[in-house]
């Protein structure tokens, strides 16, 4: 069930009534929430329903257990499993034939052939998000950060909570579960912004979809393609991959709030960083901050003067994260490198001089280097395999290339740029301007029916959330 | 009621009315635009004729005396006037009859299927039969190729076409498309999201393979297209002079029988019009071009068929007995002159022939060969035209079904 289709709004329409008016204690709206959820989530697979439930009840359980134990060997042990049991449903469903293929790959590289065939599994939508989010429920309890729950019924209506479910944001248990557990009340301004959230988020999903045109051009091409419709293919992913996944976290966050629940916001105008570092604060916020938090502070962070060596370990296993796929790894690699150079920039006499300039013209290029770099990085992520990406990244850097354009590939170029810009321009009002949204909604509502118009004209239901795979 | 309980309640009603103040419009809007965009520029979203071909099924059904109904796809809507038809017949067999021209562009054989069972229940539903039913059967519908063309049209054309109790039996199958086909159907004025994205990256398509085509026209050909621009643009004012009822052609129109405007309906002026048009779009370049659109589409040299779409034509049969005893296919007459079927393609399409007619052992009238028809009765590779060829089908289809009108009551 996509958002953005009919199917969700009559879905929605129908929990929303009965949550706002037949199920209006606390107790019952957890639980009816958790109804809705699986509901929701079986109307993608049914058949993985209760491996939702079984992560929900080991992670329940074991934060009872660690909160029980005074010893921390013990608690060591019950957070182990707890770790084991989310890597292992991952490990099975997620990376089970990658790592087959990869093993068959390198015997057959060394002279060793050999045929381990691949298990038939099918990887259950949204079990990326959820696993990492129950892990973070234990690792908070044996952090101390968080007591362990004695009711169920709240911490899985946390876990399941079908807005953020399947593609995010990835939530903590410290930040939803006080809300769940007495569901605040919800005020005007919430509405009107969730409704903003919402509506723009649609939009963004929207134009998210025009671009894959070209970019599916690039990316699915057979043959070269000229280098103007090279840069137009990545330019377009780029803003592809940004609407559709920043468009699904705003539509989840706005209708949280509805429901009265706050998210904090997943993305900030990732394009305008001015730097690798300053693109992975601004960009799936809730991902690379819990890795920073679970990840990248247990690897040891940036003690004992190890923080190159566990930034390159953090960004590869959040690429390896992203999906099975050695074009993943190389991604996470990949900026794993490019913010490790940039951290060590940052500790010479050269860095410390480019910091100190402050002329606009300076910020300008540092904007459209970081920008080049983190395209670089899409090329990566979508290509089909290591070739692929290679071949295109050949073609990117190529302007002499002979190979001559499709007619008005110039004008596709400059629609793909401003389309960004526009998403990008949306993204500001919301991050920066939701007092003043807010306060003259009224002035918004305009724009936002023709955003709601333009989403409902053109908006195919069909195309899914890119995040969904992951 | 406790005062949290009763404030929640109060957020519920303020959250709908500001989802109303924004949704409401916004579908408002929607509507407006697809309207318009309809009254301004005709049959955009290819869904107007369907539109009104269903909204005139009961008129048909309802038509006493004896009634032919011609089913079938752009050809027929071309090539078949419903009035020659039965003047033809009244001439040759004395025989009062009422025709109706059913043909819609894009009508592959899973529209076609639908089609004819939403006749099917119309005409059951009111007790009543037709007692002749053609369907079209048009070789280059049912290619592998041509399964594949316009996908994004097929979600708006299966909305419009099924009854409300087919779409309702869809959520039992399929929540998600039940949803999307109400949507259309109800909520969006029959155009759905992916026929006008999918009719825009067409359209950009197109303008992107014919723009190096374009630059290579001389500037004699350049004059022509001028020129046509000009004569269509004189025809169609008058039309809207002359017919300011039926000039739509694409909407279904009682009074033309669901037939287009014929030469006659025309004063001599329009009619000169109307014929150079014709003879202008027989220019050799447009055509060459439009027989490679052909063949890029619907691979109609080589005839690939597809058997899943074979099959639905063979529903369709059945479907159209349900509600006539007589019913014959027919196969309309080919260009000849620009479509040379492959060895292949013609002895796949005889034995395509063959099956059709041992399965369901209807009448084939098979025109594609007939001697009568020459490269001048199209204005195109596929279509007849309507100074010529139209006029021409028709009467001989007349003379060759008054046999079977003098045998009726």
């Amino acid at each position: 069930m996509l958002f953005n289709t009919p199917l969700f709004l009559g879905f929605f329409a129908l929990f929303f009534l009965l949550y706002c008016f037949v199920f209006t204690q606390p107790r019952g709206r957890a639980l009816f929430l958790v109804v809705a959820s699986l509901v929701f989530y079986a109307g993608w697979d049914y058949r993985f329903v209760p491996l939702l439930v079984f992560s929900g009840v080991v992670d329940f359980f074991v934060a009872q257990q660690i909160e029980g134990h005074t010893e921390q060997r013990a608690r060591k042990r019950w957070l182990l499993v707890s770790i084991v049991t989310n890597l292992g449903i991952l490990g099975i469903f997620k990376y089970s034939n990658f790592m087959i293929d990869s093993v068959q790959d390198t015997l057959s590289f060394f002279g060793m052939p050999v045929s381990l065939g691949t298990l038939e599994v099918v990887l259950p939508v949204g079990i990326s998000f959820y696993t990492f989010q129950s892990m973070s429920y234990t690792i908070d309890v044996y952090r101390g950060e968080t007591r362990a729950r004695r009711n169920f019924v709240p911490f899985f209506a946390t876990l399941s909570f079908f807005p953020q479910l399947v593609a995010g944001p990835i939530l903590r248990a410290k930040q939803i579960l006080p809300q769940i557990e007495r569901f605040p009340q919800v005020t005007p301004d919430d509405v009107k912004f969730g409704f903003v959230l919402i509506t723009m988020g649609l939009f963004k999903k929207t134009i998210a979809d025009l671009l894959a045109a070209p970019a599916q051009t690039l990316f699915n091409s057979d043959a070269p393609l000229s280098w103007l419709e090279t840069v137009t293919g990545v330019l377009a992913f780029a803003g592809q991959i940004y609407g559709d996944f920043s468009g699904y976290s705003d539509i989840a966050i706005g209708i949280a709030l509805l429901l009265g629940i706050q998210i904090p916001l997943n993305f900030n105008t990732p394009y305008f960083a001015l730097s690798p570092v300053d693109f992975w604060k601004r960009w799936h916020i809730s991902l690379s901050s819990w890795l920073r938090d679970y990840l990248y502070i247990a690897l040891g962070g940036n003690r004992n003067g190890r923080q190159i060596r566990n930034v390159f370990i953090t960004m590869l296993l959040g690429g390896l994260w992203h999906g099975a796929a050695w074009t993943f790894v190389w991604w996470g690699a990949y900026h794993g490198t490019i913010i490790s150079l940039t951290h060590l920039l940052r500790r010479t006499r050269l860095g410390q001089w480019l910091a100190g300039i402050e002329l606009s013209a300076f910020r300008w290029l540092q904007w459209l280097f970081t920008f080049y770099l983190v395209c670089i990085g899409w090329v990566f992520f979508r290509a089909e395999s290591m070739g692929d990406a290679f071949a295109i990244l050949g073609a990117l850097h190529n302007p002499a290339s002979s190979i001559e354009s499709q007619p008005y590939a110039g004008a596709v170029l400059a629609m793909v740029a401003l389309v960004i810009l526009l998403i990008h321009c949306i993204d500001y009002g919301i991050v920066h301007r939701r007092e003043l949204i807010t306060r003259r909604y009224p002035r918004f509502v305009p724009l936002l029916i023709l955003g709601l118009t333009f989403t409902i004209l053109i908006g195919e239901p069909g195309y899914e959330f890119i995040y969904f795979q992951f | 009621m406790s005062s949290s309980t009763s404030s929640s309640r109060r957020m519920a009603l303020y959250t709908m009315l500001i989802a109303a103040v924004t949704l409401l419009p916004a579908m408002g809007l929607v509507n407006w635009l697809t309207r318009s965009a309809e009254a301004g520029a005709g049959d955009i979203f290819g869904i107007q004729r369907i539109r009104s071909v269903i909204d005139s099924l009961d008129y048909m059904a309802a038509t006493e005396g004896n009634t032919l109904l011609f089913i079938g796809s752009s050809l027929v809507k071309d090539g078949f006037s419903p009035r020659i038809f039965d003047a033809t017949v009244q001439s040759v067999a004395n025989k009062e009859v009422t025709s109706f021209n059913v043909g819609m562009g894009n009508m592959k054989p899973s529209y076609l299927k639908l089609l004819v069972q939403r006749i099917a229940d119309t005409y059951a539903a009111q007790g009543r039969r037709a007692d002749v039913v053609l369907l079209e059967f048009n070789p280059f519908l049912v290619t592998q190729a041509r399964e594949q063309f316009r996908p994004f049209m097929t979600e708006q054309v299966q909305a419009m076409l099924m009854s409300p109790q087919q779409v309702g039996a869809t959520f039992w199958q399929d929540p998600e498309r039940f949803a999307r086909l109400v949507s259309i159907k109800y909520l969006r004025h029959g155009v759905s999201a992916e026929a006008i994205t999918g009719g825009l990256r067409f359209l950009v398509g197109q303008a992107q393979a014919q723009a190096p085509l374009m630059a290579q026209l001389t500037e004699d050909q350049l004059n022509h297209l001028q020129q046509l621009a000009e004569f269509r643009s004189r025809l169609n004012q008058y039309i809207r002079e002359e017919q300011p009822i039926s000039g739509k052609s694409h909407v279904w129109n009682p009074v033309t029988q669901g037939g287009l405007i014929d030469m006659m309906d025309l004063s001599p002026q329009a009619q000169e019009v109307a014929a150079e048009i014709s003879r202008q779009m027989r220019h050799p370049k447009a055509m060459a071009m439009d027989l490679q659109s052909r063949i890029q589409c619907c691979d109609i040299e080589n005839l690939t068929f597809n058997d899943k779409l074979v099959g639905e034509f063979l529903d369709t049969v059945d479907s159209a007995r349900r509600f006539s005893d007589r019913v014959e296919i027919v196969l309309l007459p080919r260009n000849r002159q620009w479509v040379q079927l492959s060895p292949a393609g013609q002895a796949r399409l005889q034995a395509l022939l063959q099956q059709l007619q041992q399965r369901t052992g209807v009448t084939i009238r098979n025109y594609q060969e007939h001697g009568a028809f020459d490269g001048s009765d199209f204005y195109d590779v596929s279509h007849l035209s309507m100074d010529k060829g139209r006029p021409l089908f028709s009467s001989v289809l007349a003379r060759d079904l008054a046999a079977t009108f003098e045998t009726l009551e």
